[in-house]
C-alpha cells in the first residue's frame, strides 16, 4: 500500500513547469469575432478583459475594462500571431465566452473558417455562437452595455435568462457536420438609438433579435425574434415564455398575457406512403400575468376562451414556423433526426443529402393543449 | 519472474480492467463513430465477446504455462504505444508547451518504479483508478444527460450488421490483447477464478468505454465524434455544474494519467517479465531500466498522431488478433495434449 501511496504522490511531478503561464501574462479572450472583407481576408476582433474590468464598478480606476483589437489577414492564426505582437501579454482563449460571426461571412458561407474554434485545445465549446447583424463586431463589442461593463457578459446574461435563443458552439458544429441538419445562429442586432450609455452617447445598441438558419455553411433565412419562440418550444426551452391573446369576448385592443410555466413538446414520426410525416403536440401550463379586461377568469367559459386562443396562437405561430423552415428547405430541429433514427430504411430511400428537398413537403401536423396552472396572486381582476 | 506476490481475483480484476479501458478510452471513440456511426458506442460490447471473452476463457484454463521472448517484445511495443498516447494526450490537453521528452522521461521512470514494485502494488493503484473512473462516468450522466439526444444514438447500424463488426474490428484487436495477461492470471490466489476475473475485468471496461461512446454520440452525433481526435476529452469539456463547477476535463485528463501510468507499468512489467524469463534470468527487475529506455526509443520513432490512430486502429489489430487467438490456443493445445498424455499442467510455472 505504501508504494502505491508513492506511485500516486509521484504523479503530480510529472506535470512539471514548462508550460506554466502567469496570470500577469495573460490576456482574456471573452470575445472572438469573425467577419468577411473580401474573398480570402477576414476581419478578427478579439475583446479582452483590461485590467480594469475586476473593478469596473469602481469610478476611480481609470483602467480600460475591456481592450478591442482589430487585424485582417487570411488565417486565424496569423491574425492572431499579429494582434500579439501588439500586446504586451499572451491571447488567452480559454474564457471565451462568445463566438461572433459577422453577417457578410455569413451570407458568404462559412467555410471551414471556424475549424480553428474545433482544433484548439483551450476552446471548450461552451461558449454561445452569435450572429451579428447590422454592423461590424468591432462596434458590437464597443456599445456600452446597460448594467454590465462587457457587451459580451451583457449578451450571455440576457442569453442565459432564457429569454433568446441559446446555440452553444458544441450544437452549431454538431449540426453542421451533417448533411441534414441545419445549423442555427442567434442574431444580435445593432440598432442605432439615441439613447445615452454609461459613458456619453453611443450611435449603436444592442439587441438580442432572431436566428438564421444556415443550409450547409451559409444563411438561407432568418428568424424573427417572435418566430424563435416557437423554435424554442419545439427545441423543448419554451418555458419562461410569454402568449398575449386579445382578452374581450371579442378580439379588441385588450390583452391578457400568460407566462409560460412547463412546455413539453412531443413530435411523433410515421410514414404517409413513401414519405415521413410528423405530429407534434405541445403541452403547456401557463400563468395569468396580465388581464386588461374585466372578465372574470375563475368563469370557466372564459378560462376556456382565454386558453383556446392561447392554443390558436401558439399553434399558429408553430405552423408558420414550420412552413418558413420547410419553404427554406431547412431542417434546424430533430425531425430529420427522428427519420434517421426511427426509420432507418425509409432514410436510405430518401437519402441523407437529400431531407432538405423531401423536409419542404413533408406533412405536419400540429396540435397545442394548454392548461393554465394559477392566476398570479390575484384571481379576477378588480371590477371584473 | 523471481519471487511473485500473489494478487487477488478482485485485483486482477481491476487491473484488468485498467489495461483495457484506460487508453482506449481516449483513441477509440472517434474510430468506433467514423465506422459504425449511430450504433458505433455498441461496438466495445461486441469486441469483448469477439476478443476478450475467448481469451480469458482459453487462458482461464491454462493459467500461464510459458513465458516467451514474444510477449516480452509485445509488451514492450504496447508500453511504446501508451507512452506516445500520454505524449500526444497531454501537451494537448493541458501542458500545450511541454516538449514530449520532458512529459515522457518523467512518465517513463514514473512507471518503470511502477514496474518495480510488481503486479500487486499496480493492482492496488488501478483501485484508485477505478474509483475515479466510476465516479467521473456518474458526473458525466447526470451533467450530461440534459444535453443528451437519444436519437443520435440510433439506428444501431445502417445497412447491415457487418458495419457493427467493421466498427468493433479496432476494439477487438485491443481486448485481444488480454493475451499477454497471462502471468497476471498467473499470479492469482485462486486459479479456478481467473477466467472468471479476466471476463468481468475485461466486460466492465468494454461496458465502460460503451458508455462513454454513447455519451459522446448522443451529445456530438456520431458525424462529429468521428472527427474528434479526442471525443471524450471534449465531452466532458462541455460539463459545468452551475456555472462554478467546470473544466474537470483536467480531472479527466488526470486520471486518464493515473490509467495510463498503470497500463504502461503493467506492460512493462510483462515485458520485463517475459523477457527475464526467456534469457533464463531469476530477476527481471535489472532489466527495466534498459527495457523503459527501449520504449521511449520506439515511442520516439512514432513519427506523429495520425500516424498513431491509423497504426492503432488498422495496421496493429491483424497483428494483435493472430497472437491474441493464436498464442492462447497453442497454450490449450498444448494443456490438452499434456492432459491427454497424463501429465498435469504446471499451474505455478
Amino acid at each position: 500500500m505504501r508504494r502505491a501511496a508513492v506511485l500516486l504522490l509521484l504523479l503530480p511531478l510529472l506535470t512539471g513547469c514548462l508550460s506554466r503561464l502567469e496570470l500577469n501574462d495573460l490576456a482574456l479572450v471573452l470575445a472572438l469575432g469573425i467577419d468577411l472583407v473580401e474573398e480570402g481576408v477576414y476581419e478578427i476582433t478579439v475583446g479582452v478583459a483590461g485590467p480594469g474590468a475586476a473593478n469596473a464598478g469602481d469610478e476611480s480606476d481609470i483602467r480600460p475594462a475591456r481592450i478591442i483589437l482589430t487585424e485582417r489577414g487570411s488565417s486565424f492564426a496569423g491574425v492572431l500571431r499579429e494582434i500579439e505582437l501588439r500586446l504586451p501579454r499572451r491571447l488567452n482563449l480559454t474564457h471565451t465566452l462568445v463566438v461572433f460571426i459577422g453577417e457578410r461571412l455569413a451570407e458568404h458561407g462559412l467555410g471551414n473558417t471556424l475549424d480553428f474554434i474545433l482544433r484548439a485545445p483551450e476552446f471548450r465549446l461552451q461558449g454561445l455562437i452569435l450572429l451579428v447583424r447590422g454592423g461590424p463586431v468591432r462596434t458590437l463589442l464597443e456599445t456600452e452595455p446597460l448594467m454590465e461593463s462587457m457587451q459580451t457578459r451583457a449578451l450571455m446574461e440576457i442569453v442565459q435568462a432564457r429569454i433568446g435563443l441559446e446555440i452553444r458552439l458544441w450544437e452549431f458544429f454538431a449540426a453542421r457536420a451533417t448533411t441534414y441538419r441545419a445549423p442555427m445562429v442567434p442574431v444580435v442586432e445593432l440598432l442605432e438609438t439615441a439613447d445615452i450609455g454609461q459613458k456619453g452617447r453611443q450611435r449603436y445598441v444592442t439587441r438580442l433579435g432572431g436566428a438564421a438558419v444556415l443550409r450547409g455553411d451559409r444563411v438561407v433565412g432568418y428568424l424573427n425574434a417572435h418566430e424563435v419562440r416557437a423554435i424554442k418550444w419545439l427545441r423543448g426551452h419554451g418555458r419562461d415564455g410569454v402568449i398575449i391573446v386579445p382578452c374581450g369576448e371579442e378580439p379588441g385592443p385588450e390583452h391578457a398575457s400568460f407566462r409560460i410555466i412547463q412546455a413539453d413538446p412531443r413530435v411523433r414520426m410515421h410514414v404517409q406512403g413513401n414519405k415521413p410525416a410528423f405530429t407534434v403536440m405541445l403541452r403547456g401550463r401557463l400563468r395569468v400575468t396580465e388581464m386588461q379586461c374585466a372578465r372574470p377568469i375563475r368563469d370557466r367559459q372564459v378560462h376556456e376562451q382565454l386558453i383556446e386562443r392561447a392554443e390558436a396562437e401558439v399553434r399558429d405561430l408553430v405552423i408558420r414556423v414550420i412552413h418558413k423552415l420547410q419553404a427554406a428547405g431547412v431542417d434546424p430541429l430533430m425531425f430529420g433526426e427522428q427519420a434517421r433514427a426511427l426509420r432507418p430504411a425509409l432514410w436510405r430511400t430518401i437519402g441523407e443529402e437529400n431531407w432538405g428537398e423531401t423536409w419542404r413537403e413533408v406533412p405536419v401536423t400540429v396540435s397545442v393543449d394548454l392548461r393554465l396552472q394559477t392566476t398570479g396572486l390575484m384571481s379576477d381582476p378588480l371590477r371584473s | 519472474m523471481g519471487r511473485l506476490a500473489r494478487i487477488s481475483t478482485q485485483q486482477l480484476v481491476v487491473l484488468v480492467y485498467t489495461l483495457h479501458f484506460s487508453a482506449t478510452e481516449l483513441l477509440l471513440p472517434s474510430s468506433l463513430a467514423r465506422t459504425g456511426h449511430s450504433g458505433g458506442w455498441l461496438a466495445p460490447l461486441l469486441s469483448f465477446f469477439l476478443a476478450s471473452f475467448p481469451v480469458a476463457l482459453m487462458l482461464g484454463r491454462l493459467p500461464g504455462r510459458l513465458l516467451t521472448l514474444l510477449a516480452g517484445l509485445f509488451n514492450l511495443v504496447l508500453t511504446a504505444l501508451c507512452l506516445r498516447d500520454v505524449v500526444e494526450l497531454i501537451p494537448v490537453a493541458i501542458l500545450p508547451a511541454t516538449p514530449p521528452l520532458a512529459v515522457a522521461v518523467p512518465f517513463i521512470v514514473v512507471a518503470t518504479y511502477g514496474a518495480y514494485c510488481g503486479a500487486e502494488v499496480l493492482a492496488r493503484l488501478s483501485f484508485f483508478f477505478v474509483v475515479t473512473a466510476i465516479v467521473i462516468l456518474v458526473l458525466g450522466i447526470t451533467t450530461l444527460t440534459e444535453l443528451l439526444s437519444p436519437y443520435r444514438l440510433l439506428p444501431l447500424w445502417e445497412q447491415s450488421p457487418v458495419q457493427l463488426f467493421g466498427a468493433a474490428w479496432p476494439t477487438t484487436g485491443w481486448y485481444a490483447e488480454s493475451w499477454s495477461f497471462f502471468p497476471l492470471a498467473a499470479m492469482t490466489d485462486q486459479p479456478q477464478l481467473v477466467w472468471k476475473g479476466l471476463t468481468l475485468g475485461a466486460l466492465l471496461a468494454a461496458f465502460h468505454l460503451m458508455c462513454c461512446t454513447a455519451m459522446a454520440i448522443g451529445v456530438f452525433g456520431h458525424e462529429l465524434v468521428a472527427n474528434f481526435a479526442f471525443p471524450i476529452f471534449a465531452l466532458f469539456q462541455q460539463i459545468t455544474i452551475g456555472e462554478f463547477v467546470e473544466r474537470l476535463d483536467v480531472i479527466l485528463i488526470s486520471i486518464c494519467l493515473l490509467g495510463m501510468l498503470v497500463k504502461t507499468a503493467a506492460h512493462l512489467w510483462l515485458a520485463a517479465g517475459a523477457t527475464g524469463f526467456g534469457l533464463g534470468m531469476a530477476n527481471h527487475r535489472p532489466l527495466l531500466p534498459a527495457l523503459g529506455l527501449v520504449a521511449v526509443v520506439l515511442m520516439w520513432l512514432i513519427p506523429n498522431l495520425p500516424w498513431l490512430f491509423i497504426f492503432s486502429t488498422t495496421l496493429w489489430i491483424p497483428f494483435s488478433l493472430g497472437l491474441g487467438y493464436g498464442v492462447p490456443a497453442l497454450l490449450l493445445a498444448a494443456s490438452w495434449i499434456r492432459t491427454r498424455q497424463g501429465r498435469q499442467p504446471n499451474m505455478q510455472t
